[in-house]
């Protein structure tokens, strides 16, 4: 197969097959399909783990999913689905107790079957590790006491919640009602790996614990792809499972990764034809091929822009500092809120509009439950001339903002989107302050010790629903020093209401969520700048692929058009 | 040689046995002056030295517009009459950024090589004095310290300094700068301490400071400012090289080397973006490695062509 | 092989190994500053969980013990650790491939600025004040002093953009590493200012030879003592190169670091930069210390080649 050949071809514009649009996928029924059936794409830096004990990043997650299954998943529009669960789970009338039903007939591609077992394995060794999403088990009884914040502390093996009252029932008892908790597991944390693979997981001297994943003969799980081949920080390879459990893996017959290769690289080798897709496991071109794509008709189609279920704000320390204080400050936030032209950020700092688009409809991205609206959030308003007399009478001589500081970790997207709110604010205010560039963990540090006076806060929705927010973000234990809440931001009308909406389904839950974030807004919380965006180039002969705003398309629906 | 400020490495090869009595001293500068003079291509080097500093100077006072001011036209704008060099890829006029990494560039030479030239003499002179085990102990360091990429130290010394402020810039390019000055030291002063003038100032009871600083110090001086001359182009690479990596001058700095690092992905698209600064860029080591050049053949009249 | 020589092997060795010591202790110092940086994360993770982190990787032991557990498993077994950001991932397998490539670079790198350096200051010297002498002087003024990057992006403007459009996408493949086509761009960017000091040294030890009136006489005579002379002074010529190819190999190693890091090329250089970014301290200690190795070996071999060259030379 030649793939220089095609570029010629689809230069003389062989482009109708351009059959599915932005967020589209599918749609290619009664098209021929290539003979081979072979997926190449390329990822900048190598996957850091595929244990879903471990898995946190959104490379990593992308893969993960590929190849791990669990009760329940999301579908394309987000939506909570049984995958080996059979059903939804029987939920006690108090919301307490969930019983789930397995489908019969699940197994791992080494012809392990999957019982309950399996999962309550899965579940107490997640929880165990105790890693970022361990917390998806917090709500089941005994969990502090398999992962207790104390180091020192004695960890239990299992939690006391999970039981299994045959090998196709599983049966959990929470602390609390936690309307979330069915959300939470259909994320990759809660996916089932094989327990005599990876054996006992409290044994430090068990290897198998760690390096399981990193080789192909034990990297089983039960999704429809296993991989087959991996070389750190060199390549991958993908294959579906023969004779998978849950039906038919989709017509691709074999996915090559390359690893290691830049953005721009990649983007060269798209062009010749290298790869068929790119973006996939959050991969992005440059802002400038992404402005040369979409200034070239023909290249224009094989450019796709998704919304992302990120949000990008300018957050501002409630604790000490200028800003301190939710009526102290409250003017010189909003000043600095008002100050920025949301079009301008989008434009120079986004690369017109490439790489994120403006935040103007609060806090939660859109897309998500718990956005609320177009042109909704009064903070993103840009009024130059009302922010520079708020300001003024704010801080008349300037003494206020004297030695202040941006805080950002630096990468080429922040450096320009800072840059950007850095000149907006001394063009419009006068303020004149310095960017203050680090590394990603030296960020996370200052602004959770509260020694950040204002900074880059940012949030990646990990699931649909407010509360991965809310808790994780701001709420009064977050503002404690080391908790999240970089702002340090405690008002207890907007606890109250969360903490009562956490319990309730979601339906009901999200206009107490919206409520809680009017409040945030009234108390000028931040100076929203950005959603964010996910780029993929692809083809105009591979059909299928795409994002969700939160995750990629399963392979399962790819195909490779005769070309 | 290449690439990195290691290269400026050889050097003292030239310079290393030149050494000058008082007595010659006098007529030695003047002969010095009028040999760079006749040396064209130096004069071109000293030129652009000079207006580089009036430059510097001009950009702490005024520039076209602001160097941090974004969106002041179209984004990779070509160049035009308002902005002769274009704009850059958040429409910053690419001039007034030119001017302003002058500065920066200017103050990262000068500032290593003054720091490094005052450490590499330091203990160039303590080797070269004192002997033994003095010596012994800082050869060692010279010679262990070559065997390491100076880039890799300097990137590892800022990500642990976890900051990117000029100052600590010049201290980390510093830290692998001085071993040629103080190599080149070391050997003047292992020459100078031998010789009779030396020998008669101990004789009436100077004592080692006096003995260094006035004696064996000022007759060193030639082969020093000439090692030092090269100290500044090879910082100021270093600068570019650590900010075209993401490790120099914090933004919105107008360094040159991360003008090219911004542009460079849109080479494609707009060149100019990362052309200009990367011409000035060479254009002035060009210039300060010339006037080095100038400056050796003068002071050192064996190595004249 | 003389005891001379002998002795100065050993001693070169020592040199290697002490300074392979002392970078790998102060690097580890260094970073030990910094411990669990590297497990920082958007999310927050408790307490326990990132003692269990530091835990497993031996962090949280005093750092002099840590050092001697390194230095013991570098020793005995050749493992340089685990990495930081992989958990599970030995780093040993991972620098001896990236190690394959920096080196197969470098040397690309090598033997075209020693051919073409050497060609171009022969030419220089023999056409002495024509303007071939002229371009090839200007080429080396310059080229001496342009940042390597600077001549990578001409290079690229120049593949990319310029024989990409001409060809039709055909000239160029991509960027990278492992076709043959791949090579010399970036090692004309790595070789180029190495390329202009040799280029310098040649011209002017081949007119120095040229210059002496036996030469003048052979070189009236004819095309055949033409060829004679060239020889002869060639072999006069190389003697300065040899004394400069031990800062040309760290320079070129040094130099390998951006390059490979702009043309994304899988070597040592590209993981040293990305290592240092994503905070994997492990796999700096790593590549810092093998690159001191590497800087050695090559510095030795360049030493243990100048008898062979010039037997003037003797340990």
């Amino acid at each position: 197969m030649s793939r220089i050949r095609f570029r010629a071809l689809a230069l003389a514009g062989i482009g109708a097959f351009v059959a599915f649009a932005c967020g589209g996928g599918g749609g290619s029924t009664g098209q021929d399909l290539a003979s081979e059936q072979t997926l190449h794409t390329t990822i900048k830096d190598d996957i850091g783990t595929l244990d879903p004990g471990h898995v946190s990043s959104g490379v990593d997650i992308s893969f993960t999913q590929q190849i791990f299954s669990g009760l329940y998943k999301f579908d394309q529009n987000l939506k909570v689905v049984p995958d080996i669960a059979s059903g939804m789970p029987d939920v006690s009338s108090d919301g307490k107790t969930y019983t789930f039903h397995l489908r019969k007939g699940a197994k791992f591609w080494n012809g392990d079957p999957i019982t309950s077992k399996d999962f309550l394995y899965s579940w107490n060794r997640t929880t165990y590790l105790a890693d970022a999403y361990s917390t998806v088990f917090q709500p089941v009884v005994g969990y502090s006491a398999v992962a207790p914040d104390d180091p020192k502390a004695p960890k239990a093996k299992t939690l006391e919640g999970l039981t299994a009252p045959d090998d196709y029932t599983i049966k959990a008892q929470l602390t609390d009602p936690a309307g979330y908790w069915l959300t939470e597991l259909a994320l990759w944390t809660a996916n089932v790996v094989d327990q005599k693979v990876i054996g006992d997981y409290t044994d430090k001297n068990n290897q198998a614990n760690d390096v399981w994943w990193t080789k192909p003969e034990t990297a089983v799980g039960s999704g429809p792809f296993k991989m087959t081949q991996r070389t750190a920080k060199q390549s991958m390879e993908f294959k579906p499972v023969d004779g998978w459990w849950g039906g038919s893996p989709g017509s691709l017959t074999d996915i090559k990764v390359d690893i290691g290769v830049d953005e721009v690289s990649a983007v060269k080798k798209f062009e010749s034809g290298g790869y068929d897709i790119y973006g996939f496991a959050n991969q992005s071109p440059s802002v400038d091929d992404i402005l040369r794509y979409k200034g070239d008709p023909t290249k224009k189609k094989l450019l796709h822009i998704y919304p992302s279920a990120r949000s990008s704000w300018l957050g501002f320390n409630f604790q000490q500092g200028p800003f301190k204080g939710i009526a102290e400050g409250h003017d010189g936030r909003e000043s600095f809120a008002h100050a920025i032209d949301r079009a301008q950020v989008v434009d120079i700092g986004c690369g017109k509009g490439a790489t994120c688009t403006a935040a103007n409809g609060g806090l939660i991205a859109k897309g998500l439950k718990g956005y609320l609206g177009d042109n909704t959030d009064p903070l993103a308003k840009f009024d130059a001339a009302a922010a520079k007399a708020e300001y003024q009478k704010w801080d008349p001589n300037g003494a206020k903002v004297a030695g202040l500081k941006l805080s950002y970790n630096t990468n080429a997207v922040n450096d320009t989107l800072y840059g950007n709110v850095q000149s907006q604010i001394r063009a419009n205010l006068g303020v004149s302050f310095a960017l203050d560039p680090s590394d990603f963990p030296s960020l996370i540090k200052k602004r959770n010790a509260k020694q950040a006076l204002m900074f880059r806060d940012s949030w990646g929705a990990d699931y649909d629903h407010p509360q991965d927010w809310f808790d994780n973000l701001w709420n009064c234990a977050q503002a404690k020093p080391g908790g999240q809440n970089s702002a340090g931001y405690c008002s207890k009308p907007v606890d109250d209401l969360v903490q009562k909406a956490d319990t309730q389904p979601i339906d009901q839950a999200v206009p107490a969520y919206k409520q809680a974030q009017q409040l945030m807004i009234k108390d000028a919380f931040d100076a929203p700048l950005t959603y964010g965006t996910q780029t993929y180039l692809s083809q105009t002969y591979v059909s299928g692929s795409g994002y969700n705003s939160l995750y990629d398309y399963s392979w399962t629906g790819y195909k490779i058009l005769k070309h | 040689m290449a690439t990195a400020p290691s290269d400026y490495v050889f050097q003292d090869e030239f310079t290393a046995d030149s050494t000058y009595e008082v007595g010659e001293a006098v007529s030695l500068w003047k002969d010095a002056w009028r040999r760079l003079t006749s040396n064209y291509f130096a004069l071109f080097g000293l030129a652009v030295i000079v207006l580089l500093l009036l430059v510097a100077i001009v950009s702490q006072f005024w520039t076209p517009y602001p160097t941090w001011k974004q969106g002041i036209g179209p984004t990779y704008g070509g160049p035009s009459a308002a902005h002769p060099f274009g704009l850059d890829q958040v429409g910053r006029d690419i001039l007034s950024r030119l001017m302003g990494g002058a500065a920066i560039a200017l103050a990262v030479g000068l500032g290593t090589a003054l720091l490094s030239s005052v450490i590499g003499i330091a203990l160039g002179l303590l080797a070269g004095f004192y002997r033994g085990w003095v010596d012994t102990m800082i050869s060692l360091l010279i010679n262990v310290w070559y065997g390491i990429p100076d880039l890799l130290v300097v990137m590892l010394f800022v990500v642990i300094i976890n900051s990117r402020e000029l100052k600590w810039i010049i201290v980390a390019i510093s830290i692998t700068a001085w071993l040629n000055m103080a190599r080149l030291v070391r050997g003047q002063t292992l020459a100078l301490r031998e010789r009779e003038f030396v020998e008669a100032a101990r004789s009436i009871g100077t004592r080692d400071v006096g003995l260094l600083t006035r004696h064996i110090l000022p007759n060193a001086l030639g082969p020093i400012i000439v090692q030092a001359t090269y100290l500044i182009p090879a910082a100021i690479l270093f600068e570019a090289f650590l900010s075209f990596l993401g490790l120099g001058a914090p933004p919105p700095e107008p360094s040159w080397g991360a003008m090219c690092a911004e542009g460079y992905k849109s080479l494609q698209l707009a060149a100019h973006v990362t052309l200009v600064p990367a011409f000035a860029l060479a254009i002035t080591l060009i210039a300060l490695n010339a006037f080095g050049d100038g400056l050796r053949d003068a002071l050192d009249p064996r190595m004249r062509r | 092989m003389t005891r001379g020589t002998l002795l100065y092997i050993g001693q070169r060795t020592l040199l290697i190994v002490l300074t392979a010591f002392i970078v790998s202790s102060i690097v580890f110092i260094g970073v030990h500053q910094l411990p669990g940086n590297a497990f920082v994360g958007e999310r927050r993770t408790s307490a326990a969980s990132q003692q269990a982190l530091l835990q497993h990787y031996g962090l949280d032991k005093p750092w002099p013990q840590q050092y001697g557990t390194w230095v013991t498993g570098v020793l005995t077994r050749g493992d340089l650790g685990e990495s930081l950001k992989q958990r599970g991932q030995k780093i040993t397998p991972l620098l001896l491939r990236e190690a394959r490539v920096s080196v197969s670079l470098g040397l690309f790198a090598m033997a075209f600025c020693i051919i073409f350096g050497m060609g171009l200051g022969i030419l220089a010297a023999v056409k002495q004040n024509t303007w071939i002498d002229y371009v090839a002087s200007f080429l080396a003024t310059v080229g001496y002093s342009m940042p390597n990057f600077v001549t990578a992006f001409l290079l690229i403007l120049l593949t990319v953009t310029g024989f990409y459009a001409w060809s039709g996408g055909n000239f160029y493949e991509d960027i990278g590493w492992g076709k043959l086509e791949q090579i010399p761009v970036p090692a004309i960017a790595l070789g180029l200012l190495p390329m202009t000091l040799i280029t310098r040294l040649t011209r002017a030890s081949m007119l120095e030879v040229i210059r002496q009136d036996y030469v003048r006489t052979a070189w009236a005579k004819g095309l055949r003592s033409r060829v004679v002379i060239v020889r002869h002074a060639l072999r006069n010529a190389l003697i300065p190169v040899i004394t400069v190819l031990g800062p040309i190999t760290t320079g070129v190693i040094t130099g390998s670091v951006v390059i490979e890091y702009l043309f994304g090329i899988p070597g040592l250089g590209k993981e040293f930069v990305s290592s240092i970014f994503q905070r994997d301290y492990n796999v700096v200690i790593a590549v810092f210390t093998f690159y001191a190795v590497l800087v050695g070996l090559a510095n030795l071999a360049v030493d243990l080649v100048y008898p062979i060259l010039d037997p003037r030379i003797r340990y």
